[in-house]
C-alpha cells in the first residue's frame, strides 16, 4: 500500500495512505483528532464508521455526527461518507464488522483506528475502575501499527492520551474540537454506575475509567 | 419484487417490499414519517441515505441523524444503517446516485422516496409569489409512484402535506417525531432571503417549504 505522505502529529508519525480509506469514529478525543488529521491531509474519499449500541443508548452517535460536522468546518473537506451502524451490545469485534466489509469489497484500502496505549501503570493504579482493555493497551509493549493483513492501521497504538492532548494543543483545537468530543463510557447496566453515579446524559460522568484517563491527560474533562 | 405487506397510512397505501431496502431521508416531515413506518413494519435491513450540502450549511446532515435516533426510540428497530454523504450543492442526481448504485449492485431491492404531492395549485402558488416551485409534484393525484426503472418508490406521490399531517396524528407522533423534523430550505445565496434572519437549525418561516409545512400541519 502506498503512503502518500507522512505527517508529524506532536512527534507521532501518521502515514496518509493512497486511495479511499476508512476510519472508526467513536466520538472520543482519540478518534476525533485522527479524523481531523485525515480530513486535513487526505485528498481521497474517507469512509467514516460509527457504531451506536443500545446498552449505552447510542449517545456516541450524536457526538460522532457533531465531530464530523466540526471537522468539515475546520478542514473544509467534504469528500467523506459517514456510515452509522447499530447493535445491542458493543464488543471489540462488532466495531470492525462494517469496516471489514468495506475492505473485503475493496471499497477502502485501509481502516484507521484511534486506539491509544494506556497511561503508565502507576497512574492506572489510582483509577477507581480497572479497564477491561488493559491487556490490549499495555504501554510497556511496543506494537505494530499495522494489523489484520495490513488493512487496519492504528497510528496512536504506542502513545498515550497525554500525547493526544499535545496534538490538540499543537493544532489549537482544545476549544474547537476537544470540547465537543466525549470519552465517557457510563454504563447504566453496571452496578458501579447504577448505585453511585448520576446519569450524565450526553455529558461526562467524571467517574468511569475513560473519564479519569481523559482528566489525567487533558487536566480537565471539558474545555 | 415481492410485497410482504401493505399498510394503511391514514388512507394512503404503503407497500413493504421483501428484503433489504433503502430510503432517502432529508430530515423533513415527509421522509421522517416514511422512515418511521418502514422501521415499524420492516424486519429486513434498512439503508438510510442522507446528504449534507455546503450551500445549506449541511443542516440536513445534522437533523437526519436526530430523526433516525427518534425513530429508533419509537420503534425499537436498530436493523438500520445510516449513510451520510456531503457535497457542494444537492440536486436530484446527487440524491439518487448512491442508492441507485447500491440497487444496481443487488444489495437493496427498492429505494423509498418520501416526495409528496403539492398542495392545490391555487394555494401553492400563493406561498411565495413568483417562486418556481417543483411542478413535477403536481396536485392532480395522478403522479407516478415509481421512477428510475421502478427502483425508486414514492408512496406519498399522491398525498399532500395535510395527508402527511394526518399520519402524524394517527400515529400520535405530533409531540415526539414531528418536532425533530425540519422542512426549511432557507438559502443564504438567494435574494429572497435578504431580509430573513438565518434560522440555524430552526425554521425560517418564509420559504416555500416552511409555508407548505404550516399549511399541512395548521
Amino acid at each position: 500500500m502506498a503512503v502518500r505522505k507522512s505527517v508529524d502529529c506532536a512527534r507521532t508519525n501518521l502515514d496518509i495512505y493512497d486511495g479511499p480509506v476508512g476510519i472508526n469514529l467513536s466520538g472520543g478525543a482519540d478518534s476525533a483528532i485522527l479524523l481531523y488529521y485525515l480530513m486535513k491531509h487526505s485528498t481521497d474519499k474517507i469512509h467514516i464508521f460509527s457504531l451506536g449500541n443500545n446498552d449505552k443508548r447510542r449517545v456516541n452517535i450524536s457526538v460522532a455526527t457533531q465531530v464530523v460536522e466540526k471537522c468539515i468546518q475546520l478542514t473544509g473537506n467534504t469528500n467523506i461518507e459517514h456510515h452509522i451502524n447499530y447493535c445491542e451490545t458493543q464488543t471489540g469485534d462488532s466495531v470492525y464488522v462494517m469496516p471489514q466489509q468495506f475492505t473485503e469489497e475493496k471499497r477502502v484500502k485501509i481502516v484507521y483506528s484511534g486506539l491509544t496505549a494506556n497511561p503508565p501503570k502507576e497512574v492506572l493504579n489510582t483509577f477507581k475502575l480497572k479497564s477491561r482493555e488493559l491487556v490490549n493497551r499495555d504501554p510497556n509493549v511496543e506494537r505494530d501499527a499495522l494489523s489484520l493483513d495490513d488493512t487496519k492501521y492504528s497510528p496512536w497504538i504506542n502513545i498515550d492520551k497525554k500525547t493526544i492532548a499535545s496534538m490538540y494543543k499543537e493544532e489549537d483545537l482544545l476549544e474547537k474540537l476537544f470540547t465537543i468530543t466525549r470519552s465517557c463510557e457510563y454504563d447504566p447496566t453496571h452496578h458501579y454506575f447504577r448505585d453511585d453515579v448520576k446519569d450524565p446524559g450526553h455529558a461526562h460522568c467524571g467517574e468511569c475509567w475513560w473519564c479519569e484517563e481523559r482528566y489525567w491527560a487533558f487536566g480537565r474533562i471539558q474545555w | 419484487m415481492v410485497v410482504r405487506k401493505s399498510i394503511d397510512c391514514a388512507r394512503t397505501n404503503l407497500d413493504i417490499y421483501d428484503g433489504s431496502i433503502g430510503i432517502m431521508v432529508s430530515g423533513g416531515a415527509d421522509s421522517a414519517i416514511l422512515l418511521y413506518y418502514l422501521m415499524k413494519h420492516c424486519t429486513d435491513k434498512i439503508h438510510i441515505y442522507s446528504q449534507g450540502s455546503n450551500l445549506k450549511y449541511r443542516r440536513n446532515a445534522i437533523i437526519a441523524p436526530r430523526v433516525v435516533e427518534k425513530c429508533i426510540e419509537l420503534t425499537g428497530n436498530i436493523n438500520v444503517v445510516h449513510h451520510i454523504s456531503y457535497n457542494e450543492i444537492a440536486n436530484d442526481s446527487s440524491m439518487i446516485d448512491e442508492p441507485q448504485a447500491v440497487v444496481n449492485n443487488g444489495l437493496i431491492n427498492m429505494v423509498y422516496d418520501g416526495t409528496t404531492m403539492n398542495p392545490p395549485n391555487d394555494i401553492a402558488t400563493k406561498f411565495v409569489p413568483d417562486f418556481e416551485f417543483d411542478y413535477t409534484r403536481n396536485d392532480s393525484g395522478n403522479n407516478e409512484l415509481f421512477y428510475s426503472d421502478n427502483d425508486f418508490y414514492m408512496p406519498w406521490a399522491n398525498t399532500d402535506k395535510q395527508g402527511i399531517a394526518n399520519m402524524y396524528r394517527v400515529e400520535n407522533l405530533m409531540d415526539s417525531l414531528f418536532p425533530v423534523t425540519r422542512s426549511c430550505e432557507y438559502d443564504p445565496t438567494c435574494d429572497y432571503f435578504d431580509e430573513t434572519d438565518d434560522p440555524q437549525l430552526e425554521h425560517c418561516g418564509e420559504c416555500w417549504w416552511c409555508k407548505e409545512r404550516e399549511w399541512g400541519f395548521k
